[in-house]
């Protein structure tokens, strides 16, 4: 097991090399000059040259790719074209907030989507199962950012509930119940597609395994229905589940830029959305390398998971 | 042995893989399906006939009047105007066409691609399929959003621009698709028989497995026409897709947001139509593939 999951582990490296290859020829690709354009046409040509030496613009393309990736390799990912700091600083400084909504995200898909996706299929066609399928399916077509907007309206705008933006109340000392009310709508926001999608797939896998024989043996066997859904069937049908749940992450980290974006929510995200807005390349580009870095790391996270709920799996 | 004696054989094959009974019925019997094509239909209309169905009105989706920003419905602005006073119905029906032209524009991209690339490494196998399959996983590690903010902060893009971007970050999981429904064909007989009869590649690919994988790319298609107006809606709502005075629905939800204390009904609009269309997609796809495969209708 843990043999299995280091070679894993060592897995992402190559991964994550080629993916910031395929950066550094989109890079490469860009028309115009980073130098020229960060100076926007206001530059003398000399000041512009200075510029691009200090970028390190002026090395030939191969040059320039292996600094690129050995500085990687340390943790460096280049400097801000618009602060001057160190991407690498700036987007650990964010990375934590990101963690917590897309944590609680991700908690919120899990918890509604078992009991959900459970009782939908227990009590297939019913009226539960009817309701439960039809908030599902309006919970995958309906744009999240677009919910996000329509909460906002309604329990910020209308009733005053609750706050539209940040992580605090500003000017107010640290408050639990204040930073739990300004993480509810986000939450949900980012989570909701999330649910919805992992709902519908755990009731098609649910109302497989409901109808294999050694579910029939263990109701024959006199088992309660509770142990026989619980112990038996769920945790069957949540094998398929978790490879989903690591298969969705990708799209959580593009949720989190909307999300963060509607609820002024200080992570990763905004940082993103701002610096792509700025043209600010060389920290979207850090951004992009370290969310799909933590996917990978995220596949590996569910493939363990995957080997602790089913015991039958015993990597090698 | 060459084609001419093969040809009888493989014809009646592919008819009987493709025309299967009863799918034509199964999808006009779907009530979803049906309101999934009829909702896209209006929404296409509308969004050709667009100039007349304002012109009564007199109004169109780019005069400024900054006199009557942010006004209730009246007789000349039957949604009222946003934070230029300008027409939101006019601009409303101008960006379904931006939605719908890069919807259709990229999904189309984005399945050839996919289809191509599932077909070449389902076909070809050993290490073109390798490789392939190693950049399908690639691709699928990037967030596709995250692709996407690179792109656009190191590209200029415009309506045409959006669409090529958006098709080619995302034709990877219909090359996973059409690559397994390419092996499961690969084990039928008349594959093995084409081969034998010593076809082209290029002859087999196109005559006798791209038509067998049709159905699979029909319903991606579909499905990545919601997928494509969605992530469309997402950048202009960002402020890196559309740019106005074009109208798009993201960068008008965006427009009404920033007033939404003062006029909140303008952010219900816009994004009532992406949820629309994009529900109507997942209905005519959810269809199409049950109608296909009726294994999969539950």
């Amino acid at each position: 097991m843990h043999k299995y999951l280091s070679r894993r582990l060592l897995q992402v490296i190559p991964m994550a090399l080629v993916i910031a290859t395929l950066v550094f020829v989109l890079v490469q690709l860009a028309p115009g000059d980073p130098a020229a354009r960060l100076a926007g046409g206001n530059l003398s040509q000399e000041n512009i040259l200075r510029i691009r030496s200090a970028l390190g613009l002026d090395l030939p393309p191969l040059q320039q790719y292996w600094q690129w990736t050995t500085g990687l390799l340390k943790g460096d990912m280049g400097y801000s074209l618009i602060t001057g700091r160190p991407v690498a600083d700036q987007i650990m400084k964010k990375l934590g907030n990101t963690a917590v909504l897309a944590l609680s995200a991700l908690g919120f898909a899990v918890v509604v989507s078992v009991i959900a996706g459970v009782m939908s299929s227990v009590r297939r066609y019913t009226l539960v199962d009817y309701s439960i399928t039809t908030v599902s399916f309006l919970g995958i077509s309906i744009p999240a950012f677009w919910f996000g907007i329509m909460l906002v309206v309604v329990f910020s705008v209308e009733l005053h509930w609750l706050p539209s933006s940040g992580m605090a109340t500003y000017g107010m000392g640290f408050s639990v119940v204040d930073r739990l009310k300004h993480l509810i709508m986000p939450t949900i926001v980012l989570g909701l597609a999330y649910t919805a999608e992992l709902t519908r797939f755990l009731r098609s896998e649910m109302i497989d395994v409901l109808r294999t024989d050694y579910v029939l043996v263990a109701r024959s066997k006199g088992l309660s229905e509770k142990v026989v859904i619980y112990k038996h069937a769920l945790r069957n049908a949540l094998l398929p589940y978790i490879t989903v749940l690591g298969i969705f992450l990708p799209r959580l980290m593009g949720g989190a830029v909307l999300t963060e974006t509607i609820f002024a929510w200080p992570g990763m995200g905004l940082l993103a959305k701002t610096a792509a807005f700025n043209r600010d390349y060389p920290l979207v580009t850090g951004i992009a390398l370290v969310a799909s870095v933590l996917v990978l790391l995220g596949n590996v996270a569910a493939d363990a998971l995957y080997a602790y709920i089913d015991p039958r799996i015993r990597y090698e | 042995m060459n084609s001419t004696t093969i040809a009888p054989l493989d014809q009646s094959q592919t008819e009987e893989v493709s025309s299967r009974p009863g799918a034509w019925q199964r999808f006009v019997r779907n009530p979803r399906s049906i309101t999934g094509a009829v909702v896209l239909l209006v929404l296409v209309l509308s969004a050709v006939l667009a100039p007349y169905i304002v012109k009564p009105f007199g109004v169109d989706p780019i005069t400024v009047n900054l006199r009557s920003i942010l006004e209730g419905p009246s007789q000349e602005h039957i949604l009222g105007t946003d934070r230029s006073g300008r027409d939101v119905f006019a601009r409303l029906l101008y960006g379904a066409r931006v939605s719908l032209t890069i919807g259709i524009s990229s999904a189309l991209l984005a399945v050839t691609l996919g289809t191509a690339i599932g077909l070449a490494a389902g076909y070809f196998g050993r290490w073109t399929d390798h490789l392939l399959m190693r950049a399908v996983d690639v691709g699928l590690s990037i967030p596709p959003f995250l692709l996407l903010l690179v792109i656009v902060s190191l590209f200029e893009v415009d309506v045409v621009g959006l669409a090529v971007i958006i098709g080619l970050t995302s034709w990877m999981d219909t090359a996973r698709l059409v690559r397994s429904k390419v092996l499961a064909l690969k084990e039928i007989a008349f594959i093995e028989a084409a081969v034998a009869s010593g076809l082209g590649s290029l002859r087999i690919i196109m005559r006798h497995l791209l038509p067998n994988v049709m159905q699979v790319t029909l319903v991606a298609a579909t499905l990545r026409v919601g997928y494509a107006i969605y992530v469309e809606a997402s950048l202009s709502f960002i402020g890196l897709g559309i740019q106005e005075p074009l109208a798009s629905w993201g960068n008008m939800l965006t427009n009404a947001y920033e007033n939404v204390w003062f006029a909140p009904l303008l952010t219900v609009y816009p994004g009532l139509l992406i949820f629309t269309t994009v529900m109507a997609v997942n209905f005519l796809g959810d269809g199409l593939r049950d109608a296909f495969d009726p294994k999969t209708q539950q």
